[in-house]
């Protein structure tokens, strides 16, 4: 049967797909059974599937490689008939995919649409604008300023990441259809890598990976503690988590999450949101505590957001562990953790006036939200674009992105 | 919706897909729709000005709409607040002025807002005629802007933030005089030196519907002698068009292709289609072949909220707005598909003198 990639769903040898085209090898319809080896995986199929309505996707197939190509997902319908026992056994569901061909490797170019815009900080940094096509992506075009490259080793890809880009620029590359989720980033949820925005309640179960760095709620699997954990890659080795709190108005701190959700999930962008009633223990709060949480393709620090409206305050970020902090020259945009975590330079900051006190990072003045970054330089390395004080611009540099294939 | 015209206000039409009854409280007439290209984030995390910057488009909400429990925004560009040609707008402020030929981009704002109430001036530099008026509040300032931008030769567009810019139409800085796009019906697709866009439907329309010359010389009657045509109303001291003809240009082109291009509103195109009317007198070579394409210029563009762009109001009720205020809609508006979305652009040209 072969193996069947469509978008970011890997199908099993055991599903039966039937590819159907009007006019040649485009095919413009798919339908199939989806089964798994046991109820959960077929479910999972299912959630995956659908989750893909509405994107543009790569699929390859090694057994008919000829219909390798970009296409839209126009419609997902997946059917459960109680008759032919779909929640039975390992269960079975009619799928019936509708889908439009964009074009193949040698006909298309996937556009990179940015809009550079400064984040609105107090401590005057020069926003350093970046962007990272798919790992291995060729022939990127990045406009007529010169643009400089920073390779960032990961876990299985290694991703050219532009940095100090020029504002006002769509880049184009290419990139084979097989390989174009190289270095994307990745969202899982209960340990299913998701396709969509759809997940399980549970704030405690899901990360983020982007190859790079992860990130992930502490504690990981067991029960929100209200902690954020992040840990970074060296070229395939993993380091060690590093834990940080929220300080809400800098004195309570932010023991559990009770809500989780996905705003955004696309292979150049991931985006949580996690959200604490407001009447829990053991503080009663006036408003809903919101954290959201970005990790980008390409990056080596995720961006967030703690919102708590209503009532502003002086909240902060601490790092969970035991070790102390220096802030560059005493001012600027970040501090550093003075001990390396398995060789690398972690860094924290934000973008308001801050001060900070032993590990904790406050804000000067009462607001509604902070904006925050975590990040690391991987073995504490001084290469222009990865050392640590470029990364600290580069948080500042923020580029939104939507990706279309367009014809080359 | 939106709809943007060339040195006009254009109008605009956005509905939420879901209920938002805590809006009602706090989205108002007269506050502004801003369009960004992607979704920025929360309002909050950036400054007025840098959202303004990063804007594709800002409207001016002019009425707010709740049909069934759901909300529907309607407004025109920020051209409306400058005023129509009849007379109703911002007053002018009492000025007199000269102003010489552009021959750069010159900003006609300083400050903020659209146009500050104690000034409206044009920079002066070189070459040619000049001119020299003095207004007052019996007129707009679309009016008098109008007047200014014709006697010079020029033209003006309002920028997503408020500034007002105006070059000499030839030099192509403000909006694009030598085409960077390419619209063609088949071959299509880019170039190292041109972006190609399919079309979907091309027509030309070349007309004498609109045509007046009081000293006929072209065209005769069955008699074999020639024919008259003036707007006998007005008299041709004040207002002479000599031979008018244009033509009219409906363009439908799939967002997809066209959401990075330059093909915006005021831009110049080539257009090549020589069976429908397009072909002109410049050589491009463009995706391997030699092309004369016709030059018009965009003067109308129609495109829905695409999936992925970012729509924020801003709130027009005070002098001091910070990004606190601003309200995200993106969530709940009623989006249309990347890939399903189609732009639709007129290009118009005007010839008088006839040909």
């Amino acid at each position: 049967m072969g193996t069947l990639n469509f978008g970011r769903i890997v199908f099993p040898d055991y599903s039966t797909w039937e590819m159907r085209s009007n006019n040649g090898r485009h095919i413009d319809r798919a339908t199939g059974w989806l089964q798994g080896a046991t109820l959960a995986a077929t479910k999972n199929l299912r959630t995956e599937l659908r989750g893909h309505e509405g994107d543009y996707i790569a699929i390859s197939y090694d057994t008919d490689p000829d219909i390798n190509g970009f296409y839209y997902v126009d419609s997902v319908r997946v059917s459960s008939i109680a008759r032919q026992a779909s929640l039975s056994g390992n269960g079975v569901f009619r799928a019936d995919v509708n889908l439009t061909f964009i074009g193949d490797y040698a006909s298309t170019q996937i556009q990179s649409l940015l809009t550079q815009v400064d984040a609105d900080e107090d401590h005057s940094v020069a926003a350093s604008y970046w962007w990272a096509p798919a790992a291995g992506a060729k022939a990127v075009n990045a406009g007529s300023t010169t643009t400089t490259l920073v390779e960032r080793d990961g876990d299985n890809f290694t991703l050219d990441v532009a940095y100090d880009i020029s504002a006002a620029i769509n880049p184009t590359w290419s990139i084979d259809p097989s390989n174009y989720y190289d270095g994307a980033v990745e969202f899982y949820a209960a340990d299913v890598l998701r396709t969509g925005t759809e997940m399980p309640m549970d704030p405690a179960d899901w990360y983020i990976s982007n190859d790079l760095m992860q990130i992930r709620p502490g504690s990981y699997q067991v029960g929100s503690n209200g902690r954020l954990q992040v840990r970074f890659n060296d070229d395939g080795t993993w380091g060690s988590w590093v834990t940080f709190q929220i300080n809400n108005a800098g004195s309570n701190t932010i023991d559990s999450w009770d809500f989780v959700t996905c705003l955004i999930n696309t292979p150049s962008v991931v985006i949580v949101r996690l959200i604490r009633d407001a009447l829990e223990a053991p503080f009663a709060t006036t408003a809903l505590h919101q954290l959201d949480i970005a990790l980008r393709r390409g990056g080596l620090h995720t961006d967030c957001l703690y919102s708590y409206t209503k009532v502003n305050g002086t909240h902060a970020l601490e790092a969970d562990e035991t070790d102390t902090a220096t802030r560059p020259g005493g001012a600027g945009n970040y501090v550093y953790l003075d001990t390396l975590v398995s060789g690398d330079r972690i860094f924290y900051g934000c973008h308001k006036d801050y001060t900070l006190s032993g590990l904790e990072i406050q804000l000067d003045s009462s607001a509604s939200h902070m904006p925050f970054f975590i990040g690391a330089g991987i073995n504490d390395n001084s290469d222009a674009g990865n050392q640590v004080s470029d990364l600290a611009d580069q948080a500042v540099g923020q580029s939104p992105e939507s990706v279309r294939p367009v014809r080359r | 919706m939106i709809t943007e015209v060339y040195m006009g206000p254009g109008d605009f039409r956005v509905s939420m897909r879901v209920d938002t009854p805590w809006l009602m409280n706090d989205i108002d007439k007269g506050g502004y729709l801003v369009v960004t290209p992607q979704h920025l984030g929360d309002p909050r995390m950036f400054t007025n000005d840098a959202i303004l910057d990063a804007a594709r488009y800002t409207g001016i909400v002019l009425e707010v709409i709740w049909t069934n429990g759901v909300l529907t925004l309607e407004g025109a560009g920020l051209e409306w607040i400058l005023g129509d040609l009849d007379g109703v707008g911002w007053p002018c402020p009492s000025v007199s002025y000269s102003a010489d030929p552009v021959t750069d981009v010159i900003a006609l704002t300083s400050g903020t807002g659209i146009i500050p109430a104690a000034s409206f001036s044009i920079g002066a530099t070189i070459t040619g005629g000049n001119y020299t008026g003095t207004h007052g509040s019996s007129e707009t300032i679309k009016e008098v802007l109008t007047i200014v931008m014709d006697q010079l030769g020029n033209h003006y567009k309002i920028d997503p933030d408020g500034t007002i810019n105006t070059e000499a139409i030839a030099n192509g800085n403000v909006y694009l005089s030598t085409p960077e796009i390419v619209f063609v019906r088949d071959n299509w697709g880019s170039d190292a030196m041109y972006t190609g866009l399919p079309v979907a439907s091309l027509s030309s329309k070349d007309s004498i519907r609109e045509w007046l010359d009081a000293s006929n010389t072209f065209y005769y009657g069955l008699n074999n002698s020639s024919i008259s045509r003036s707007d006998t109303t007005d008299p041709l001291t004040t207002r002479e068009i000599l031979g008018t003809e244009y033509k009219l240009q409906e363009i439908r082109v799939p967002y997809t292709q066209l959401a990075a291009s330059n093909a915006a509103v005021g831009d110049n195109v080539y257009i090549h289609d020589p069976g429908s009317g397009f072909f002109g007198s410049d050589t491009i070579k463009f995706r391997g072949q030699y092309l004369m394409p016709a030059i018009h210029r965009v003067q109308e563009a129609s495109w829905p909220v695409v999936e992925g762009m970012g729509i924020y109001y801003r709130p027009g009720s005070s002098s001091t707005v910070t990004t606190e205020e601003w309200i995200d809609l993106t969530f709940t508006t009623k989006f249309v598909a990347a890939s399903r979305a189609q732009t639709y652009l007129r290009a118009l040209v005007i010839t008088e003198g006839g040909s």
